[in-house]
């Protein structure tokens, strides 16, 4: 192979063969345009490339590795293997455990017990977990003297009896509790009601509007009954609109406000709900059925005024004599009923399908 | 630190000859002293291992990484290694006779190369050569205008075979097809989608090698004949 020089340089010379490559050589003295034979030429790259392909290989190799690597560990740190609930009278903790039997996580399902405040068995062996929740349920009083303790593994069959020996024979020489071991989650027949909300006699009242009580009419029935509209107004602060007002459907306050049927004094009646202390107002409010009131139920409820017990309407407090008694408005209850009596009869003809 | 600024030149050599240049001379003692080292006796200018050696430290400086430790010491390695492999080369030529040794000791100025008949015409091979040189010249030239130099294209190269067919396939069609080469000359552009197109080549190969066929295309332009006679063989390939 014959070689062209077409260029030196300090430390070396480029040369073109015959088959037009051009490549470097050690300069010996060559000029350029000098043909040259069996030149000094720059290392073959090829070597190079099969280095980078065993570089591919082994990294490939080392990156299957890393995953499958990291996928068992994994599997035996990480991922949840069984689940354990220690279940006493006041509270139950579920733990879940990995494959080496450490726990992952715990959770307390009455959290009003705080057992597990200020406390995180994270990482811990499984037995010594249960250990310390014990012991601090017992310091705590959510588990007595001769109280059972029961234990529902969650686990694949062949560590069961594992985790079953474990634990029977861990808590044997605790002579103050009882230990119930069993298979499988806390069964659904067994699981305490959730707890609810109490439902109190008396709900508290937001207010939304400025506490300075406007001044609405306060219509009170004169004593001669015989004439109508003898009512005698009189102002009275009214008392600030509160959420619970919202209760009514927009409809059914529209129709209130609106009925024509309904004299004037009538309709302040019902629209200030002056028959009603703040409180029995938010029960009647609150009524779910409220603004479905039928006309039957509307001529109950003012019947509930005048002390009669109404069996139709849906969570309708007692309005019943014996409850006027105790109320505070005693009195007013006493003047009003005498009204409703009378408006009661009048507003019955009337079309009352809009509290519908 | 001066390993810093000794990394720092390496890496401006990769990718400047001219800085490899600078960095090669300016390291010319340490190179001797490694060569004298090895050969366990000073050197001149003219010796070939001082050749081999400046041949072997550019190599080092093309080669070198940051995981490979100091550079003098890789590139005094290399030295020892390039050597190495030139005294084993030299070593089959060994028990043969120079052409440049004396005829006998009573002749002296006379070798045996003087006394063997040559055809070749001394002057005629320096005429070629000044020829060759021209072509070389003007050639570097118009590699300038296309901003490729003749470092470039030997880098440029194809270096495996199959690459190398590749592109001699494509010459081999722009040969056959004037319009190509005049396309070429006129827009100063390999039309590298038709040529790939027609030699069924991918494009991803032809623009990794442009610069190398933009050197080949000028050869097979006219005003190169010395040049297209030295690479014969391969323009009369036709694979088409």
């Amino acid at each position: 192979m014959k070689y062209i020089v077409v260029e030196i340089h300090t430390g070396y010379a480029v040369l073109m063969d015959e088959n037009a490559l051009f490549v470097r050589s050690a300069n010996l003295g060559y000029e350029v345009g000098q043909t040259v034979e069996n030149p000094i030429l720059e290392e073959i790259p090829e070597k190079q490339r099969k280095n980078i392909i065993i570089y591919r290989v082994l990294a490939s190799a080392a990156a299957c590795f890393a995953l499958v690597t990291g996928f068992f560990v994994y599997q035996r740190n990480y991922a949840v293997y069984s689940t354990i609930t220690i279940s006493a009278s006041a509270d139950e903790i579920y733990l879940q455990v990995n494959r080496k039997g450490e726990v992952l996580t715990a959770e307390s399902i009455n959290s009003d017990t705080q057992l597990l405040e200020n406390y995180d068995p994270h990482g811990k062996d499984k037995i010594t977990a249960a250990e310390e929740i014990v012991q601090k349920a017992i310091s705590m009083g959510c588990i007595n003297d001769g109280d059972t303790v029961s234990f529902y593994i969650d686990t694949p069959e062949n560590d069961y009896t594992k985790y079953k020996t474990e634990i029977e024979e861990h808590f044997r020489s605790d002579k103050k509790i009882k230990v119930d071991v069993q298979k499988g989650k806390r069964s659904e027949k067994d699981e305490k009601p959730e707890r609810k909300e109490k439902i109190t006699p008396t709900k508290e009242i937001v207010t939304t509007q400025a506490q300075q009580p406007a001044i609405y009419q306060e219509i009170i029935p004169s004593e001669n009954t015989n004439q109508e509209n003898s009512a005698v107004i009189e102002d009275v602060p009214k008392e600030p609109e509160t959420e619970l007002n919202e209760n009514f459907s927009d409809s059914n306050k529209n129709s209130i406000e609106n009925n024509e049927n309904f004299s004037d004094s009538d309709k302040n009646k019902i629209e200030n709900n002056e028959n009603f202390s703040n409180s029995d107002r938010n029960r009647v409010e609150d009524n779910e059925d409220f603004h479905n009131y039928s006309e039957n139920n509307y001529d109950n409820n003012f019947s509930e005024f005048k002390g009669e017990r109404n069996e139709n309407s849906v969570n309708v407090p007692d309005y019943s004599q014996n409850n006027y008694d105790n109320n505070e408005n005693q009195q007013s209850w006493e003047r009003n009923d005498e009204y409703t009596q009378r408006d009661n009869n009048r507003n019955s003809d009337n079309n009352h399908g809009r509290f519908r | 630190m001066d390993s810093d600024r000794i990394v720092k030149r390496v890496n401006q050599a990769k990718q400047d000859s001219k800085q490899a240049d600078m960095l090669i001379q300016d390291y010319m003692p340490f190179i001797k002293a490694e060569t004298a080292r090895f050969l366990k006796r000073s050197v001149s200018e003219s010796d070939d291992e001082l050749s081999i050696a400046m041949f072997a430290f550019y190599e080092a400086i093309k080669g070198y990484s940051l995981i490979k430790g100091s550079f003098l010491k890789f590139a005094s390695l290399k030295i020892k290694n390039k050597l190495i492999d030139y005294y084993r080369r030299e070593k089959r030529n060994q028990g043969h006779i120079s052409l440049e040794s004396p005829v006998s000791d009573e002749t002296e100025g006379i070798c045996i190369a003087d006394t063997l008949q040559d055809d070749k015409d001394p002057y005629e091979e320096n005429e070629i050569r000044e020829a060759t040189r021209q072509e070389i010249a003007h050639l570097s030239e118009q590699l300038a205008e296309f901003g490729v130099s003749f470092d470039d294209i030997a880098e440029n190269a194809p270096k495996q075979q199959r690459t190398l067919a590749v592109c001699r396939k494509v010459v081999s069609y722009a040969r056959n097809n004037p319009e190509i080469l005049e396309e070429f000359l006129r827009t100063r552009k390999i039309p590298i989608s038709k040529l790939a197109e027609v030699t069924q080549a991918e494009r991803k190969t032809l623009e990794r090698h442009r610069r190398y066929l933009v050197a080949v295309f000028l050869i097979c332009t006219n005003g190169y004949e010395i040049l297209r006679g030295h690479i014969v063989q391969v323009l009369s390939q036709s694979t088409l």
